[in-house]
């Protein structure tokens, strides 16, 4: 037990700048951004903390003992719920990257003037609920932060929005209510199945759902597997996993910048995240039972994906079809069941993190110029704005699996690790790799190269406080491609842990 | 129990009664002793939630006036709870502007006179008394409804209301009179007992039951007896909206519940078996009907009052889970649900009400720029709005997690995973709403104005609470499931 409550300072103090922010006169209401920075600065210091004293020999996973920086506390005795944080590696680098980005996509979005109070503040909130969900070890605790989570992002999305941001807000709160409610019916039918009742994920995990069964509809169902079902429809829709990802085009075009940048960075680690947390060590034969279709359908992503984003012509939705490319391969190295593949996967989370943070950074200084995002509608910028160019250039080889970046290491092992298990699916898997260099390269090429498109001879280059954001991302990018071992330590127990107990039950 | 010594555990009421009576004089009187009258009708409510904890008993007390009424837990947690809407509802008119103009007393003196009965109603234990309670609070209403004469909808409210009112009435006391001549007893608690000495035929309990059933369904809105509410709900004053939605309708759940496990406890009805797994299958699907057409229905609504008369009958089919858990061990989760339900929504017509007065109209374009205009209103009808969906950290989700909760251990899990998609689907039309707020297009049409004190006290505190037990939710579960402390046969 720590005396120091880091996770939960962590988690709350951005919510602190809320009642500051809105307290601030209209007539300063410019601070707000600044006041919104400070508000997250000191998450981000914590994270430093944690990143150095993080114990990288335990695992967690299931073992209460093993989990790092536990605060417990009783929140509510008719339920026996309650205040139940704590970290392992599954999580630590999910709230590392959660305080970097919300940092990053601060300083981002200095250049919001419609509303900044509100902005701001929305954005802390945004903040606290998204480390909520990675630090809660109560089912409830977790729901809660998923579904508070939601409110920030409807409004970010649709006040500060493109020109469909309605449509798009309304469309994403829909299918990600549709997805919680079925988590919620999932987390309760544990509860009342699990003896004691408990909704504490780790004492779910000890509880043996196998064999279970029940009646509805006049059929007798296998509790496990209907249970999986909701659990993976509720995180599908997040991940997005094909066909419930149709809303991730509208909301990640629409969002604004930084916005996009949470969205595509955090938030879409939360499905595949909630699958390792807990779909997978509660219900460990409904996971062997369901992996080949999960790797199946981490194919249809990854080609399905990969073919979307090469068709579009806004280039904010080519990149945010490449997202749901990318996820795939977190799919398809969770699906395997091996230790590589699990690793693999939380690299990827971490990867895929960061590069499309820096994707759709570098289209939103685009747009800020050109005011649009035809991919077809520029033309030799790199005459132009030569850092920009060299800054995209290096963010889309990161993205499509250049050696010695970031992502070549975590998709080679998600493909190394489901090789044995899924060759075929694999194998095809590669292609989405293929498709990916030519999406990037095609879209770099029609942008950037070519003769200079008259219209945007006078288009500034990026700025210093652009370049601020990025350099940070690229910097970890280069490091984990050239040396991911720090990076991997910080999970490997845990993914070792978490593959065991789902195939042998240990 | 004689009547002298019966009067003492009906204080609460005798204080709403002559409180009335009362108020009305005030109405006679000058303009500067109505002030006076207002403050009297407020305090009236309190006075006899006073002296309802004051004598709260965990003991059943029967036989109250020769057995016609009943004190036991959940009957004085009902009268607590009703008390407490009353004193919000009386306290909500006294801005209303609209109300005042026509006769603010007497509409106090309504919603005493309302009260009332609802306490009644909450500790009938006789069938005769339950429907003399029941018109109790019936026939005052109806009066409340129609209380704008100006007014093409209030009138035509007020007549509907009459109309459907008197039919369901009829149908209630014929079902009623059914029970009385196959057991040969008023007494609610003997009936069962008395039904299975005389050997009544199965065909002629099940229809006494379903007619009882309607007149009850009638009152809490369930499908298909819901079609008055959207009129009367619109027509209505929306203050009276929304004490109406909430009063009225939680008496009748708490009668309807009374009833049902007077006769559908296990072993109640020996002679009957598998009627009350029967009974229990049929409200299920009552509760999904009534949730899903409710939802449906106001997905297409542009008047909001009349969405939140549609989103009001939704709730009415969630709150029927809590009645569709065999044995009454969702009674607990159903009161909780109810206390959950009267919070957010009579937030949401209150402040739906003071737009509607500001704008004169209330559709959804005339919200459109609401939450800049008025950022105090917004944020509370926000909140009030996503509590109706269900979403934490607010109370409303607390309802439905409660309610889902109790319903999975019930064996319900179908009618769960209905009650879960459909918070979905109401969600669209909730957020019609808040789109309206903050994402219309259209800004400053209307002039600011600010609220009065007494409403911005009220919406707050209504605010605070959906917050507030949304966050800490022991002290509320721990009340209903006092109150489910529920007194079955003798």
């Amino acid at each position: 037990m720590q005396s120091f409550p880091l996770l939960s300072a962590m988690a709350f103090f951005p919510l602190l700048g809320i009642p500051v922010i809105l307290l601030l006169p209209q007539s300063k209401a410019s601070y707000a951004k600044w006041l919104g920075l400070v508000f997250t600065l000191p998450s981000l210091a914590l994270g430093v903390v944690l990143y150095g004293s993080y114990n990288r020999e335990l695992a967690g996973v299931f073992d209460p003992a093993s989990f790092q920086f536990i605060e417990r506390v009783p929140w509510i005795k008719t339920f026996n719920i309650e205040y139940f944080v704590g970290i392992d590696g599954l999580s630590v680098m999910m709230v590392l990257l959660t305080v970097l980005l919300c940092t990053l996509c601060m300083v981002a979005s200095f250049s919001i003037k419609q509303s900044p109070k509100g902005y701001f503040s929305l954005f802390l909130l945004l903040e606290t609920g998204m480390l909520g969900v990675f630090i809660s070890l109560d089912f409830v605790l977790f729901y809660v932060f998923w579904e508070v989570m939601l409110l920030p992002m409807y409004f970010l999305i649709g006040v500060w929005g493109g020109p469909r941001r309605v449509y798009a807000a309304i469309k994403f709160f829909l299918y990600t209510l549709l997805g919680s409610v079925l988590m919620l019916v999932a987390m309760l039918a544990f509860y009342s199945q699990a003896e004691p009742h408990t909704f504490d994920l780790l004492r779910l995990i000890q509880s043996d759902f196998s064999g279970v069964t029940f009646d509805m509809f006049g059929r007798v169902w296998d509790f496990s597997k209907v249970m999986f079902l909701l659990l993976f429809i509720g995180f599908a829709v997040k991940v997005p996993i094909f066909p419930f990802h149709t809303w991730l085009p509208d909301a990640h075009v629409e969002a604004p910048t930084a916005i996009s940048v949470i969205l595509a960075g955090v938030l879409l680690k939360m499905g595949t995240y909630g699958l390792m947390r807990i779909s997978y060590p509660i219900l460990p034969e409904s996971a062997i039972w369901f992996s080949g279709a999960l790797a199946v359908l981490a194919l249809i992503n990854i080609v399905y994906g990969a073919l979307c984003a090469m068709a579009q012509q806004d280039l904010k939705k080519m990149v945010a079809y490449s997202s749901i490319s990318h996820m795939g391969f977190v799919l398809l190295g969770m699906s395997a069941l091996t230790e590589t593949g699990m690793n693999g996967a939380i690299l990827q989370m971490f990867n895929h993190g960061t590069i499309t943070a820096m994707l759709f950074l570098l289209v939103g200084v685009v747009y800020e110029r050109a005011h649009h995002r035809n991919i077809d509608g520029f033309g030799g910028l790199a005459a132009n704005m030569p850092v920009y160019a060299a800054f995209t250039g290096f963010a889309w080889f990161a993205a499509l699996g250049l050696p010695s970046l970031s992502s070549f290491i975590s998709e080679l092992m998600c493909l190394l690790g489901a090789f044995n298990a899924y060759r075929t699916i694999t194998i095809l898997s590669v292609s989405g790799i293929l498709l990916g260099a030519a999406y990037m390269l095609w879209s770099y090429q029609r942008i950037f190269l070519g003769p200079l498109n008259e219209r945007y001879r006078g288009l500034a280059d990026i700025s210093t406080r652009e370049v601020l954001s990025l350099v940070p991302l690229a910097a970890i990018v280069i490091l984990v491609g050239i040396y991911p071992m720090p990076v991997i330590s910080l999970m490997q127990a845990s993914s070792r842990a978490l593959v065991n107990l789902t195939t042998l039950g240990v | 129990m004689e009547a002298k010594e019966s009067l003492i555990w009906v204080f609460p009421e005798i204080i709403l009664a002559v409180g009335a009576l009362i108020v009305l004089c005030f109405a006679l009187a000058s303009d500067r002793a109505k002030k006076l009258g207002f403050g009297v009708a407020a305090i009236i409510p309190l006075a006899a939630l006073l002296v309802l904890v004051a004598r709260f008993t965990l003991e059943p007390v029967r036989d109250v006036f020769y057995g016609s009424l009943m004190l036991d837990p959940f009957s004085q947690v009902i009268s607590g709870f009703f008390l407490v809407v009353g004193f919000v509802a009386v306290i909500a008119s006294i801005n209303d502007t609209g109300i005042q103009k026509v006769g603010g007393l007497e509409y106090a003196a309504f919603i005493l006179c309302i009260l009332c009965g609802m306490l009644l109603v909450s500790k009938a234990s006789s069938l005769l008394m339950i429907y003399l309670a029941l018109e109790m609070v019936s026939v005052p209403s109806y009066l409340a409804v129609a209380f704008f004469p100006a007014s093409k909808e209030s009138q035509e409210g007020g007549l509907k209301y009459v109309l459907f009112g008197a039919l369901t009435s009829g149908i209630l006391l014929y079902g009623l009179s059914l029970l009385y001549g196959f057991g040969g007893t008023l007494e609610l608690y003997e009936l069962p007992r008395a039904l299975a000495s005389r050997e009544v035929p199965l065909v002629g309990f099940i229809a006494a039951m379903a007619l009882v059933m309607v007149g009850f369904g009638f009152k809490i809105t369930m499908f298909p007896f819901h079609a008055w509410a959207p009129d009367v709900y619109q027509g209505a004053p929306t203050a009276f909206t929304a004490f109406l939605s909430v009063g009225p309708k939680v008496a009748g759940f708490a009668v309807f519940t009374r009833v049902a496990l007077s006769f559908f406890s296990p072993d109640a009805l020996p002679q009957f078996p598998g009627v009350d797994h029967g009974f229990y299958s049929l409200v299920a699907l009552l509760s999904a009907a009534t949730m899903t057409y409710g939802n449906f229905a106001a997905l297409s609504q542009d008047n909001i009052k009349r969405m939140l008369a549609y989103s009001s009958i939704s709730h009415a089919g969630y709150a029927l889970i809590g009645l569709a858990i065999p044995g009454g061990k969702g009674i607990g989760v159903l009161l909780y649900y109810l206390f959950v339900y009267a919070i957010m929504n009579m937030g949401a017509f209150l402040t739906v009400a003071f737009v509607s007065r500001t704008r004169k109209r209330e559709t959804l374009s005339d919200f459109d720029g609401l939450g800049y205009d008025m950022p105090y209103v917004g944020i509370l009808l926000t909140l009030f709005l996503f509590s109706l969906t269900g979403i934490p950290p607010t109370v409303g989700f607390v309802g439905k997690f409660a309610l889902f909760s109790r319903a999975i251990e019930g064996g319900l899990l179908w009618l769960v995973l209905i009650a879960a998609l459909n918070t979905v689907v109401s969600l669209y039309y909730y957020v019609k709403v808040i789109k309206a707020l903050y994402l219309g297009g259209s800004r400053a049409l209307f002039p600011a104005e600010s609220l009065p004190i007494m409403q911005s006290c009220t919406l707050g505190a209504l605010g605070a609470l959906t917050l507030f037990f949304g966050l800490f939710w022991d002290p509320m579960l721990r009340l209903g499931d006092l109150g489910a402390k529920i007194v079955l046969g003798v």
